[in-house]
């Protein structure tokens, strides 16, 4: 088992990957056998390292050693697919895509599904952690809004296999020889038993990948953004999904911050600076970490361990800096109460909490500490009950609204 | 297709992440609509920004939300709110969706962002494109793209799902409807099945997909504008996503190379002599294709009069809605023993293809990506099929074995 998975994720071209090869490397300098994979279907990683692989790459899909200590695998979702999958596929795809499953060569010939790769990706990395044979795995996620959704499969998964599989599997040990004695190629809509029993086994290993995933003395996230605001909107986004998921963010990674000594733009120097303080309540307890735009692309050995030196300068790479996830939604506290977001905050502050509702946000102002939420579907169509506050927790209560639509 | 085919100019706005497509997408619409095209710019990102780049404050709610809201004279803008596109487009086969997810209860909270299933979005940014393409309402769509990736991804996407309707529906929809009493019989409920609306819903679906990629891929309607900076990693993506649309057949008609930093800068000098070095690397690979480089401004570019400035600096005085350039990726000529299809896959060797035919598909595939194209009826006689390389293009003939 590796000791350590540390995700990274953001929106595209921030410098997610850079900062992933960044980590890695000052990991393996530290005599940590570390292993830095990327599920993207545009692999860069290889590029950050300035490996020099052909454009379209040959040979995907295989573990390279790119300096001491530090292992490369870009996965090829097809290559996965072929090798591991088989016929099962079929069985996962049918049920993925319309209840009916497709026949294993011909589903390969429908091409890439979106979904598919991340029950491709989520199985690899479950692979390369029972391995044991790197310490430290560091996965250089698809931007948030894929990566999202590679985490929120195996709760799909987990969903079927419990509530649904074992009537559909009484169902089709039932009716399955009727229907092949009417019609052979009836086999599609009626899965053999053994496909059942795989797509269990399948549920089962990823179900322990995923209380892996939620430790957080394990696994934790690092978010790279950038100072500007359509990307910092989109960060918090993805912070507090998340946090929804069970997932640690220990940092957050302010990259592309305009240095002091440029000549050229001073105006965005102090823009940034005023605008990395306000960045802070955004992402509070969660440490934001700044890293000035380097003098050079970050591209190759020497520039990914300078920037790791930027980055965490003394400290472990590998260290965890948040023990749990800052937002948690539960079931609501009180009679009527449909929902509750609990929400850490690293102080006590007695003043009033104020909660504004402006659109699809809500708005928390406690003091001059000011943050806007982008709220959950799910919190969308109700109306805020009021916020109690428990030590470090914030508690804001949402209720079913009288006049909408249930459901909407 | 040819027939229905609008006199609406599509241009799309795609790159690697995090380059600055939006803020070009926007500027493009907003130099069209100065001119006096009726423009409609629209977003398929999750997280849209493009409001925000237009510099509308504000939040939209209820009907106006995902609804085209007007910018000024000649322009308006839409960010597509994908739940309302599903609802709307993808009706029974979403209800058979979340029909079998609630089946089993699952009342967690997370079950309306799970409802959301994979893919579904792009369709619907698709099928969106198609409905506005047609409406007559605008002279040109300009389409602030997602990441290179996804963009191909949908594109690919809409021909698998084509080939699935092709090869499979019919067929499956038939046995459903004869399983349906005998499973009722069996279990209470046939709910797993889908329903017959499914079917018909889904072949809707697919026959639109399909007049809309052949829009996309026409080179007198649709071309593409790839957003890149001068940076290796990226000027590599850049590479491969071009290849990847001359193969899916989409004409590219302008690299942009954003984010330039100027020499002056003495902290980003060395910076800037790297991008320079990159730029005329880039200028050899995309040899014939306009190359049109922006530097690093001092301040984000938000609002019309400075996406305005900006626009001026992409066009270089040119007409925003004009072909750039004129050279379809893939070409079709009949020679006197069959066909030749001449196709444009720049930067591969013949051993990173591979290439199968399948009666009447020709099926192509480099890397992650692979795509079908469908050969015509009269062709099919020809049998026979041979590929070479000549140049960075892959020649297939078509002859009667």
């Amino acid at each position: 088992m590796a000791e350590r998975i540390i995700m990274f994720s953001g929106k595209g071209g921030v410098g997610k990957t850079s900062v992933a090869a960044a980590t890695a490397l000052a990991l393996a300098r530290r005599g940590r056998k570390t292993l830095v994979m990327s599920f993207d279907l545009a692999h860069s990683l290889s590029d950050s390292f300035d490996q020099d692989t052909a454009l379209f790459s040959p040979s995907p899909g295989a573990i390279r050693a790119v300096a001491p200590n530090l292992d490369l695998l870009e996965i090829d979702v097809y290559e996965e697919l072929n090798r591991q999958w088989g016929d099962t596929f079929s069985l996962v795809a049918g049920l993925m895509y319309g209840g009916n499953s497709l026949q294993g060569a011909l589903a390969n010939e429908i091409g890439l599904m979106p979904g598919l790769e991340d029950l491709i990706a989520l199985n690899c990395l479950q692979q390369r952690h029972d391995s044991g044979e790197h310490e430290v795995i560091i996965v250089d996620c698809p931007p948030t809004g894929e990566a999202l959704a590679f985490i929120g499969f195996v709760a799909l998964l987990e969903f079927y296999v419990h509530k649904r599989l074992p009537a559909d599997r009484r169902f089709c040990s039932v009716i399955r020889p009727v229907a092949l004695s009417m019609d052979s190629s009836l086999d599609m809509f009626f899965p053999a038993d053994h496909h059942f029993a795989v797509l269990s086994e399948i549920s089962g290993r990823l179900s322990a990948m995923n209380d892996v995933l939620h430790d957080p003395q394990i696994t934790t996230l690092r978010l790279v953004t950038n100072p500007e605001r359509i990307i910092v909107a989109e960060t918090k986004r993805a912070f507090l999904y998340f946090s929804m998921y069970g997932l640690t963010a220990d940092m957050v990674v302010m990259n592309r911050l305009f240095p002091a000594d440029s000549a050229v733009y001073q105006k965005r120097v102090a823009a940034d600076r005023a605008y990395l303080d306000t960045v802070r309540d955004d992402f509070a307890p969660v440490e934001v970490a700044p890293v000035p735009w380097m003098s050079e692309e970050i591209v190759g050995l020497d520039r990914l361990a300078h920037m790791a030196t930027v980055l965490y300068g003394d400290r472990d790479p590998g260290a965890c800096f948040a023990a749990a996830p800052a937002y948690r939604i539960a079931p609501g506290r009180s009679d009527g109460e449909r929902y509750c977001l609990a929400l850490r905050l690293p102080f006590v502050d007695r003043r009033e909490v104020e909660l504004r509702r402006i659109g699809t946000e809500l708005s928390i102002r406690i003091g001059s500490f000011q943050r806007m939420i982008v709220l959950p579907k799910a919190l969308q169509a109700l109306a805020v009950a009021g916020a109690t506050r428990e030590a470090d927790t914030l508690f804001i209560g949402f209720r079913e609204e009288a006049a909408s639509a249930p459901g909407a | 297709m040819s027939d229905t085919a609008p006199n609406t100019r599509i241009i799309l706005v795609s790159g690697k992440g995090g380059v600055g497509k939006t803020t070009a997408a926007a500027a493009t619409a907003i130099d069209l609509a100065a001119r006096g095209r009726r423009t409609l710019v629209m977003s398929f990102d999750v997280a849209h920004s493009l409001r925000d780049s237009l510099g509308l404050g504000g939040f939209l709610q209820g009907a106006a939300h995902g609804a085209v809201s007007p910018v000024t004279d000649n322009l308006d803008m839409l960010e597509i709110d994908v739940s309302k596109e599903i609802e709307a487009e993808w009706g029974p086969i979403y209800r058979h969706f979340s029909m079998l997810m609630s089946h089993g209860g699952l009342t967690d909270v997370l079950s309306s962002e799970l409802a959301m299933l994979p893919g579904m979005e792009d369709v619907s940014a698709l099928l969106a494109v198609d409905r506005h393409a047609r409406s007559g309402e605008y002279d040109a769509l300009v389409l602030d793209c997602p990441p290179t990736a996804s963009t191909l991804r949908f594109i690919g996407m809409a021909s698998g799902l084509k080939w699935y309707a092709n090869h499979r529906l019919a067929r499956e929809r038939r046995m459903v409807r004869m399983m349906r009493p005998l499973a009722s019989l069996f279990h209470g409920e046939a709910y797993y099945l889908p329903a017959d609306e499914f079917f018909a819903a889904y072949e809707g679906i697919t026959a639109r997909l399909d007049a809309v990629e052949a829009m996309l891929r026409n080179p007198e309607v649709t071309s593409l504008r790839l957003v890149c900076t001068p940076e290796k990693v990226v000027a590599r993506e850049t590479q491969r996503a071009f290849m990847y649309f001359c193969m899916y057949g989409v004409l590219v008609d302008q690299i942009l190379v954003n984010r330039v930093f100027p020499e002056e800068d003495p902290y980003f000098r060395q910076f800037a002599l790297s991008q320079q070095a990159m730029i005329a690397d880039m200028r050899d690979w995309f040899a014939g294709v306009p190359l049109t480089a922006v530097p690093m401004l001092e301040e984000e570019v938000v609002g019309p009069e400075p996406l305005a400035r900006f626009g001026a600096r992409l066009s270089e005085g040119r007409d925003p809605g004009a072909f750039y350039r004129q050279d379809s990726p893939i070409t079709v000529t009949e020679e006197a023993d069959g066909w030749r299809f001449a196709i444009k896959m720049p930067f591969v060797g013949k051993s990173d293809i591979q290439m199968s035919r399948q009666g009447e598909e020709l099926m192509l595939r480099v890397g992650t990506f692979k795509r079908h194209i469908s050969i015509p009826s009269a062709m099919m006689k020809a049998t026979r099929t041979q590929a070479a390389m000549e140049g960075d293009t892959l020649v297939v003939r078509l002859s009667e074995g």
